[in-house]
């Protein structure tokens, strides 16, 4: 991995600060930070957990693949893309997406390029429980 | 191969075997899948990985490759 990428696929709690901190260089003035969170509902659904899991090998290749095509795209001074495996409650963090640059303003179509790539390719699951059962999402139609 | 998500889930292993003497492509892979896997006839979509990166359905098989199932994707 480039020394200013970090892709990190964790058992453990995310710490936005701490990602945030790893891509903020004293080179940059900008750094944007997306956070993702378990949502207590789905469309009308009352949602108690989110399930995600992951091929494990791509899953950090394809989120790498990522990063390079942002830092390269939107003159990033590093990116930082961390996500979760296991079981997540409401509010709790599967997603952490960090970005820097020293000027903020590609910062904010950067991190938006990244989380929208992230959902159309990474090979990571999510399986959603609520009172009814549970589904895996987007699976079937 | 490799199974995940759903496919997993029902099938309740975690690899598929299948056996072919003939070279085989990604495409013709996907087809037979649909017949020996039911629940992948269900999913929206579904893709093949070969070594770790998705394969095209041109894409020719060969022995060693690491093949995976990839159900619609949720990470995020």
């Amino acid at each position: 991995m480039q020394e200013n990428i970090q892709v990190i696929l964790s058992e453990k709690n995310l710490d936005p600060e701490r990602v945030r901190q790893w891509v903020a260089l004293d080179t940059t003035g900008a750094q944007v930070l997306f956070v993702g969170t378990v949502r207590n509902h789905s469309g009308s659904k009352s949602i108690e957990k989110l399930e995600f899991s992951a091929y494990d090998p791509m899953a950090i290749k394809e989120m790498e693949k990522i990063a390079f095509m942002a830092i390269k795209q939107y003159e990033l001074t590093r990116v930082a893309i961390h996500h979760r495996k296991g079981t997540l409650g409401i509010g709790e963090i599967p997603v952490v997406i960090a970005v820097s640059a020293p000027h903020r303003e590609r910062c904010f179509d950067a991190c938006s390029y990244i989380i929208d790539m992230l959902k159309q390719t990474v090979p990571i699951w999510k399986k959603e429980f609520s009172e009814d059962g549970s589904i895996w999402v987007s699976a079937t139609p | 191969m490799r199974l995940f998500g759903i496919v997993r889930e029902k099938e309740g292993v975690d690899f598929h075997k299948v056996v072919s003497n003939d070279p085989i492509t990604v495409g013709e892979l996907r087809v037979v899948l649909e017949k020996e896997i039911p629940v992948i006839s269900k999913l929206n979509h579904f893709l093949l990985a070969v070594n770790e990166e998705y394969g095209d359905d041109s894409l020719i098989l060969k022995e060693g490759d690491d093949i995976a199932i990839i159900p619609p994707v949720s990470g995020g």
